[in-house]
């Protein structure tokens, strides 16, 4: 099978790369970038064909595409990849707003292009775990969900908003929302959002809380903030807490790990053990191409998170 | 000192337990049900009375309100106007108008008032607060905070569950964290608050939860949550971000001894339970402060204008969470 990578601006692609790389079934991968510095510097690093264009790349006659580039370019990339017939993942979020996250679906649905998107928290076991509770009701009804999806500063163009389309909310709200939709098949109605700008002279907002109304007659509040400091024993986390009308649960899907206090490191450590959901995530997307079939997270499902962080924004302008 | 004791229901026992460790204090209670007053009054060994008209005409020096918070109001100012000084349990009131009426009348009979506002006398709370002004995490940015898990309260009439006695979760529960949080990183702009309660008749499956989100004036955003919803034990969290790092009180890090007894009567799934003990209780640190401002003739170190203006931000959230939109803290002043 053969897998191309259009921009390494998402630096989740390195680790996409590295699963590929680590999948048997891949025989080759190339990729295109349009940071000069950055694509020679990968081309070196990882022994990879580096080509000049999307066009040139894709004429080496290649399987499926993942597109990492900055937020904004993902429209143009995939649209100009869907001729191609291909499955294509784009990393999340889809779009920097739902008209566009909508047009790339239906270019794609023209030419025959398949078009997913990456949400790899959803191939961690505990999530896994707790949508199987959440399906078979052993909280009852859902009432409320808290969450987080705090994160550290990842500075680059994620503080343009040209390139981004927003700050931490942008960045941020999409896994969440992702995985409520996902479970429970609900919709937003209703988004309250507050935000904060507290690192000096940024573009964008660093912190993010909202709340969001479902269709199925719960709410949820979440942080979405680049909260966690350079420090921090890790990069974040990804928590739920879920109250039932029949009890609660809580997860918090990175808290496999091993705790290191090192004299040879300047920090605590969390080092995490537990499954790696980048993994999942690539080794799906090949099974995928492999047996001819879309892949299971379609980009019809990332309209919806998207429109939650729209709904964030346009809450915010007033 | 004579103090007395106004209800023995869970506040009350528990002053009371204070009161007996703090020296060269006396403590009476007055208690209307005949059961509690007498179960109490033997576990602690004091005298109990039913009629608050004995209490007010006695040569008690100060009154400790221990009752719903729908009968503050009534109990503070008799005690006022017999020239007692009190201390009342938080919230202060039911409205705003209620806590000022109190502390008029306080005030005009020259007694003080102090209110339980006990979370700024919890040292892990002191903790974080000395923590922040040095400097440490510099400007904040962010607050995530929890207080709840323990089960829906009954109480007396099952006045907890009554809006109009309690005005629920929020002003109930929550005021003691927008308190610190006032305290410490400055005043409240805006409110967002969603609630979700169950009013089923097993007392185990009934519960009320309050999602908080909410903006100070100085641009700090908060999502505080808080709940009557049985996790299996009470417990409070508390994390501030700032632009050089995060403090959180972390409850995993606050009960250094656990308790676990085999479950031979097969009750179902019991799990250990945590405590975090210490010489002097918060519950003992507020009520040696409130004796120390009597006796010194100070404020006690929780005015009431705190303790109104915690009260008006919780005020807001109940609302918000009935009118399902924003609110501003200084709307419609």
């Amino acid at each position: 099978m053969r897998i191309g990578i259009v921009s390494f601006a998402h630096s989740h692609a390195f680790s996409y790369l590295d699963k590929l790389l680590k999948n048997p079934k891949v025989k080759w991968v190339g990729f295109y970038d349009d940071n000069e510095d950055r694509a020679k510097k990968t081309a070196e690093d990882y022994n990879i064909d580096r080509f000049s264009s999307i066009d040139e790349l894709m004429e080496q006659g290649v399987d499926g595409v993942i597109i990492a580039s900055e937020n904004a370019k993902h429209k143009e990339h995939v649209c100009q990849i869907a001729p191609y017939k291909v499955s294509i993942i784009c990393e999340k979020p889809l779009a920097t707003n739902v008209e566009d996250g909508k047009e790339m679906v239906r270019v794609c649905k023209e030419y025959g292009s398949d078009l997913g998107v990456c949400y790899p928290v959803r191939y961690l076991s505990s999530i896994r775990e707790m949508k199987n509770k959440i399906e078979k009701g052993v909280i009852g009804e859902i009432q409320h969900i808290t969450a987080s999806n705090h994160g550290s500063y990842p500075g680059r163009w994620f503080s343009e908003p040209e390139l981004s389309g927003g700050g931490a909310i942008m960045d941020h709200t999409v896994h969440v929302s992702d995985i409520v939709y996902w479970m429970t098949g609900a919709r937003p109605t209703k988004v309250v959002a507050m935000a904060n700008t507290m690192r000096e002279g940024l573009k964008v907002e660093d912190l993010g809380i909202l709340n969001v109304e479902w269709d199925k007659g719960f709410d949820m509040t979440l942080d979405s903030s680049w909260s966690r400091n350079s420090h921090f024993p890790t990069w974040g986390d990804v928590k739920f807490k879920i109250y039932g009308s029949k009890g609660h649960i809580e997860v918090d899907s990175m808290n496999q790990v091993i705790e290191i206090f090192s004299d040879n490191k300047d920090k605590a450590l969390w080092d995490y053990w537990g499954d790696n959901m980048d993994k999942g995530l690539i080794d799906d997307f090949i099974d995928s191409i492999d047996k001819g079939q879309p892949f299971a997270i379609p980009a019809e499902d990332g309209l919806v998170s998207l429109q939650v962080v729209e709904m964030a924004y346009d809450f915010l302008k007033v | 000192m004579k103090v007395a004791v106004i209800g023995a229901g869970t506040m009350g026992s528990v002053h009371l337990g204070c009161y007996k460790k703090i020296e060269d204090i006396e403590v009476i209670l007055c208690e209307i049900d005949d059961k509690k007053g007498k179960e109490v009054s033997e576990l602690y060994n004091i005298n109990w009375t039913k009629d608050y008209e004995e209490i007010l005409n006695s040569d008690v020096d100060f009154i400790d309100v221990c009752l719903p918070t729908y009968l503050h109001e009534e109990y503070v100012i008799k005690a006022a106007r017999a020239g007692k000084h009190v201390f009342c349990e938080k919230p202060i009131a039911i409205s705003e108008e209620s806590a000022r009426n109190m502390v008029n009348e306080c005030k005009k009979n020259g007694v003080k008032l102090g209110i339980g506002m006990v979370l700024r006398f919890f040292p892990e709370y002191n903790a974080l607060k000395k923590r922040y002004e040095e400097g440490i995490i510099g400007k904040a940015g962010v607050i995530n905070a929890f207080r709840g898990g323990g089960g829906h309260p009954s109480g007396w009439n099952d006045w907890y569950s009554d809006d109009n006695a309690s005005r629920s979760l929020v002003v109930d529960l929550l005021i003691h964290d927008v308190d610190f949080i006032q305290s410490v990183f400055g005043d409240i702009e805006k409110v967002y608050a969603n609630r979700k309660n169950s009013f089923v008749q097993d007392k185990k499956a009934r519960y009320e939860i309050y999602s908080t989100i909410f903006q100070l004036e100085n641009g700090i955003i908060v999502n505080l949550d808080g709940s009557w919803y049985d996790e299996g034990r009470f417990y409070t969290k508390f994390e501030v971000a700032g632009v050089d790092g995060i403090i959180s009180i972390n409850p995993e890090l606050s009960t250094p001894i656990k308790t676990k007894v085999f479950d031979t009567e097969s009750k179902g799934a019991d799990v250990a339970v945590p405590e975090s003990p210490l010489c002097k209780i918060p519950y003992q640190l507020e009520l040696e402060d409130f004796i120390e401002a009597v006796k010194e003739d100070r404020n006690p170190a929780v005015s009431v204008e705190d303790a109104i203006k915690a009260l008006k931000v919780t005020l807001k959230m109940y609302q918000s969470a009935r009118e399902g939109r924003v609110l501003l803290v200084k709307e419609g002043e």
